[in-house]
């Protein structure tokens, strides 16, 4: 039982890192820089992380001042821990290919980048302007899913933390208990029907930070011109 | 002038085949305050989801009867907000929930509305933390600027007494100030009686009206009759907290809590929603702090205790009552009056059935400690005092209980009650 109560604790600590490294700080300012935006940064990113280890370099300190100047220092700290399990799982299971420590830590330190810049993405995602954008899109209801979804996955996440701290002290095996979050949440899908039901229909709107937009954008042009430029 | 804004004669509902609502009748004035109160399961919350077309159009159901206007028109008049008022937010951020559903667009206006309702400090709160309280004056928001009916399923459920005259005196305003109508179900006829023009009692699925409360004999009961459990001493486990924040967070959530409990004691922690007593609870569990310091000294009783959260079901790791407690348990199914349903799956069994269950699960496994969060919410003062009899029993057998609650029922059966967060 020991070996299982160190697998539970193991996946509460992970429940609570995702938990912390997504959905902490509410609405701060860093939050208000279009998705669009963003979501160029991201694949700038990843495509400079396929080069050499300046490049990755380079895309890490951008990830990591993305945090700080948005005012979210602490969100790095649980975002690199998260990043952390696929990077040393690929820094394992590369080695005996490469034979290289150095080739398997630099594979290891892309995956990183890309895992922690995915997550910086994810982070600052404005969960009411992609709302708003399949509203514009004339999906109906499908407008509801973003907003909603950052709202019922705390929810959900906190149940899962609390049903596996259970499990741990009554002794049983946690999946039952992770059973027992599924059923919760499956109660929970009729009574967020029940209470929608009769709330007048959704019009998300949203406003932008200039200031960190400007940023956002200096830090897009930073990194496309660091990638083709070569003095 | 006034004038009957919904009329309701003979309404019959079905729900899952059962006959809920018999023969319903009753008038809304424009403007007014109903108040329906009743026990639990009578089909108080029927006649508010049948009200605002939740049955049959999220619940299967059938609805047999006279409605006007008719159940379509009503939900576009009405704001129906649940008993748990957490499902009726559905974006992550509070000027998100006001500017989506008022249609009022610019941050200051937004911060504006959020003022006359008492919320102006949380413009940019994530809504996963609000308090019940703070979710109702959210909805009363929403309801002021679309709606003309409110629909409150037990809201003062998971509030304290202070809190809850704070929802009514703001539901007051809801009328007053922007002439809406209120049809509410609720237990505390006193809360309402300052604003409520009509007191409807619902029993067995029919309605009469009453001017006294059709609980006064089990509350008098249980003001009389309740007291605590006689302490036996001996095994004791103390609880410090120094001092205990989120790592997040740059506020002392908990401060200088220092208490012990001993087998067979109940100890009843209050405060006010938000103010840590769920954090307490949980911490005592872990038995190890998560933020900052060592916060709790549990001596050596780790491994011989276990929590029962709000939401009973997360506590409940088998189908049934019966898998739950196992075999030699039964007999802690009898205690908890749930030997009639102990091959029913765990999933058709009420919250307060539930809860019940948690404590015989508890009991049956032998815990010398059970933490439980907000036994009695949401409950009518009859099941009320079921399981505040249920707890004097299991204490009698030696078990000790730390309680989180507002409930002053619940204070009356405490050795000893502790407060969080500000001076009760």
């Amino acid at each position: 039982m020991d070996v299982l109560s160190k697998v539970v604790e193991l996946i509460r600590l992970f429940t609570s890192l995702l938990f912390k490294s997504i959905f902490t700080y509410g609405y701060i300012d860093g939050r208000r820089v279009p998705t669009l935006l963003n979501l160029a940064v991201l694949i700038t990113q990843v495509f400079m992380a396929r080069g050499g280890v300046e490049n990755v370099l380079v895309v890490l300190t951008a990830v990591i001042l993305t945090y700080v100047v948005r005012r979210s220092e602490r969100a790095i700290i649980y975002s690199s821990t998260i990043a952390l399990i696929p990077s040393i799982w690929y820094f394992i299971a590369s080695l005996p290919f490469t034979l290289s420590p150095q080739t398997s830590a630099l594979i290891s330190l892309r995956v990183f980048t890309i895992s922690l810049s995915t997550l910086c993405f994810i982070y600052f995602l404005n969960p009411v302007e992609v709302s708003a954008i399949i509203k514009s899109l004339r999906l109906g209801n499908a407008a509801l899913f973003p907003t909603l979804t950052w709202k019922v996955i705390p929810h959900i996440m906190r149940d899962v933390e609390t049903a596996l701290l259970i499990s741990k002290l009554k002794n049983v095996e946690s999946w039952r208990s992770l059973a027992t979050s599924i059923l919760a949440a499956e109660e929970y899908t009729s009574l967020y029907e029940e209470g929608l039901h009769s709330k007048p229909e959704y019009r998300p709107s949203y406003e932008y930070s200039s200031k960190h937009t400007l940023i956002t954008t200096l830090m897009l042009l930073s990194l496309i011109t660091s990638t083709f430029w070569r003095p | 002038m006034i004038r009957d804004l919904i009329v309701v004669r003979g309404l019959n509902v079905w729900v899952d085949g059962q006959h809920v609502l018999r023969g319903t009748s009753f008038d809304v004035y424009e403007g007014n305050v109903v108040l329906v109160v009743g026990p639990s399961g009578s089909g108080k919350s029927t006649l508010l989801k049948t009200l605002s077309g939740v049955i049959p159009s999220v619940i299967r159901g059938e609805v047999r009867g006279y409605l006007n206007p008719p159940q379509e028109v009503l939900r576009s008049w009405s704001l129906y907000v649940h008993q748990e008022p957490w499902f009726f937010i559905s974006t992550p951020y509070v000027w998100s929930e006001v500017a989506g559903y008022t249609g009022i667009k610019s941050l200051n206006s937004i911060r504006e509305v959020l003022n006359e309702f008492g919320l102006n400090q949380h413009l940019y709160r994530t809504t996963y933390t609000l308090s019940a309280g703070e979710i109702q004056r959210l909805a009363f928001i929403i309801a002021s600027n679309s709606k003309n009916v409110v629909l409150l399923d037990e809201p003062t459920s998971y509030l304290d007494r202070r809190n809850s005259e704070v929802l009514v005196r703001f539901a007051g305003k809801l009328v007053k100030d922007y002439g809406r109508t209120i049809v509410v179900v609720d237990h505390d006829i006193s809360l309402w009686e300052g604003i409520a023009s009509k007191v409807l009692y619902m029993y067995g699925g029919m309605l009469s009206e009453v001017s006294s409360n059709p609980f006064n004999d089990v509350v008098e009961y249980m003001v009389k009759a309740l007291r605590p459990p006689e302490s036996k001493g001996g095994d004791c486990m103390r609880v410090c907290v120094d001092s205990f924040r989120f790592p997040d967070s740059e506020e002392l959530l908990l401060t200088d809590i220092d208490f012990e409990v001993c087998r067979g004691e109940v100890v009843v922690v209050r405060g006010p929603s938000g103010s840590g007593k769920t954090t307490l609870l949980k911490l005592i569990a872990e038995g190890y702090l998560r933020g900052d310091g060592k916060v709790v000294s549990m001596g050596g009783h780790r491994g011989r205790v276990v929590l029962v959260p709000d939401n009973p079901l997360l506590y409940l790791t088998s189908p049934t009552p019966v898998e739950e407690v196992g075999e030699h348990g039964i007999k802690y199914l009898e205690y908890v009056g749930l030997i009639g349903k102990a091959e029913t799956p765990v999933m058709r069994l009420s919250s307060g059935e539930r809860r019940r269950l948690a404590i015989a699960s508890a009991l049956s496994r032998g815990y010398e400690y059970v933490l439980i969060d907000e036994p009695t919410a949401g409950l009518d003062p009859l099941n009320k005092s079921y399981i505040i009899e249920v707890l004097i029993k299991a204490a009698g057998m030696g078990a000790g209980f730390i309680i989180a609650s507002h409930d002053p029922f619940l204070e009356r059966i405490a050795n000893k009650v502790v407060s969080v967060g500000r001076p009760q």
